[in-house]
């Protein structure tokens, strides 16, 4: 006889959070939190500095428009698919991988609870390691007085990064359950089809999750159903799916 | 949940939290000291539609204007008669300039009325004995002396609200403004998109921040001009001067679509002065400094007048100018 979902999410959720944020991984993530708050301060340092200016286009570039720069570009289009692909893979597959996925299968739990205990306890590391990564960019970055001016996009832009880690690891959580190698072509998708699409024209870019990062309703909607119809589909595939395990 | 995952989980909330706090700390002491103008907010009532600030002490000391009057083609000087009247020299005697356009219902259509607040050094007595000449009469509303002149043609305000503050308009919008000052009536500062527009814009020397409304005919711009424009909302603008003059323009269209196109237009606009004005050093400086971007519903445009501009824009240093060698 099976524990209810929530107690079951609730165990494995615990059990995972430990393993994702002290594993061999979590150097990655201390890498992708790390990295934009060196750049901030050497962009900080640049731009205090009498000697040297930051110029594009014969144009000073001040920190506002770097902050921005660094949300778009460094987070949005790199960390986070980025932290979703590595770690979104490697949910399941990791299990499957190391022939643990069995003893899981074999505890008095529910199997959706697998994908949704591990989903959460993925959207808590990594969103305890993003933001406030970001976070210290925007106090690093802008200036003091120039805060109020930006706090509202920077608010945004937390919410729009949570939303984008979520999708990406719903997602790429499906792919794992379904996959047996997942992560080369997580790879792909995301650093080869989404970069290409978004600059095509027309609405090739809408079948990217890229194109959805924003803090409008359309795209918060199109995240959340995302995240909500990849978590299903995994807990779906998890719930039927026979896996046999390479000796 | 092991212990050291926990402390991770609340260090990670704390600096989440102090990010959002400074935030705010920032927001919340910018809001309280939005340059010269946040006292005199206050007088401002919440059904403004358009509201523009002049620090001119700060545009009068600017090196910047003593540049612009030399491109000025002065007659010969004569004496203002603002100040023959009234004793008040604009570029001496005036420290800050509110300048507020406020919808008001008439009994049978929607009118703009102006109201100018300003902030300096001004003779009372001369000013009021001035009004009263023109048939002025004393009263006496919300505990401060309004003198008011009513007649076929005119029915304006003037009150001293506070020591070195004047507010002056029609009768409406005087009683109204100092309503707003005593709670009586809602402030502007109630309108949280107007505020934010005017946190971003107050750090100008002079700033405006007007409600695009064509409908109530309340627009800064013509009809004609609207009508050719994407749906705008708000539209900020400010300028910082120093040296030279630094221009910033936001404009609020009314969804991430409309602001596109309004980028387009404006894009259009800048390539059409670039084609014109391109030849002449001057201008084509001063082109090259515009910065176009949008971001979701908002497009704002910066650009810079330099000193070298204005060099070039002066007879002296224009090279049409120049005086011939021999």
């Amino acid at each position: 006889m099976s524990v209810p979902l929530l107690p079951s999410t609730r165990r494995i959720f615990d059990l995972a959070l430990g393993q994702l944020l002290w594993g061999r991984r979590g150097i990655l993530l201390v890498l992708a939190a790390a990295a934009p708050i060196l750049l901030a301060m050497v962009t900080r340092l640049t731009l205090v500095g009498d000697g040297a200016i930051v110029q594009i286009n014969g144009r000073r570039i001040d920190s506002q428009a770097v902050f921005g720069t660094v949300m778009s570009l460094l987070y949005l289009r790199f960390i986070v698919p980025a932290i979703g692909v590595f770690y979104g893979t490697s949910l399941i597959a990791d299990e499957v991988e190391e022939k643990t996925i069995t003893y899981l299968f074999t505890r008095p739990l529910q199997r959706g609870a697998i994908v949704l205990g591990k989903f959460l306890a993925y959207l808590v590391c990594v969103t305890a390691v993003v933001l406030p990564s970001a976070a210290v960019v925007f106090m690093v970055m802008v200036p003091f007085d120039e805060m109020a001016s930006l706090l509202a996009s920077f608010v945004r832009d937390l919410g729009v990064l949570a939303l984008g880690l979520a999708a990406y690891g719903a997602v790429f959580l499906w792919a794992g359950a379904l996959f047996r190698r997942p992560l080369v072509g997580g790879l792909l998708f995301v650093f080869g089809f989404e970069q290409l699409a978004i600059v095509l024209p027309g609405y090739v870019g809408r079948l990217t999750i890229a194109h959805y990062l924003q803090a409008d309703t359309t795209s918060v909607v199109c995240l959340l159903l995302v995240t909500v119809v990849a978590l299903w589909a995994a807990m779906l595939i998890i719930g039927h799916r026979e896996y046999v395990l390479e000796r | 949940m092991s212990k050291r995952t926990r402390v991770f989980l609340f260090a990670a909330a704390g600096v989440l939290v102090v990010a959002v706090a400074t935030g705010l700390v920032a927001w919340a002491t910018r809001v309280s000291a939005a340059g010269g103008a946040a006292e005199d907010l206050a007088y401002v009532p919440a059904t403004a539609r358009m509201v523009a600030y002049v620090d001119v002490r700060g545009l009068t000391n600017s090196p910047f204007r003593d540049r612009l009057r030399q491109l000025e083609r002065t007659g010969p000087a004569g004496q203002d008669p603002l100040e023959t009247q009234t004793g008040v020299r604009l570029d001496t005697d005036v420290d800050g300039l509110l300048i507020v356009s406020t919808a008001v219902e008439l009994a049978v259509e929607r009118a703009q009325s102006s109201l100018v607040i300003a902030r300096g050094r001004f003779d009372a007595a001369r000013i009021e004995g001035l009004m009263r000449g023109k048939g002025g009469q004393i009263d006496v509303y919300r505990g401060k002396r309004l003198v008011t002149v009513a007649n076929g043609t005119n029915d304006t305000a003037l009150v001293f609200a506070e020591p070195g503050l004047v507010v002056f308009g029609p009768q409406t919008s005087v009683r109204g403004a100092l309503d707003a000052k005593a709670g009586a009536a809602t402030g502007i500062a109630s309108n949280g998109e107007f505020m934010a527009l005017v946190n971003d814009v107050s750090q100008g020397t002079a700033w405006t921040v007007a409600k695009m409304d064509s409908a109530s005919g309340g627009a800064p711009l013509p009809p004609t001009v609207l009508s050719q424009l994407p749906p705008i909302d708000w539209l900020a603008a400010s300028g910082r001067v120093d040296t030279g003059l630094h221009g910033f323009v936001r404009a609020e269209a009314r969804d991430a679509q409309s602001a596109e196109s309004l980028r387009d237009v404006v894009q259009g606009f800048l390539a059409l002065a670039k084609l014109q004005g391109g030849r002449d050093p001057a201008y084509k400086s001063m082109l090259d400094s515009v910065a176009l971007s949008a971001v979701g519903k908002s497009v704002s445009l910066t650009f810079d007048v330099t000193p070298a501009v204005l060099d070039l824009l002066t007879p002296r240093g224009s090279p049409g100018a120049a005086p011939r060698r021999p």
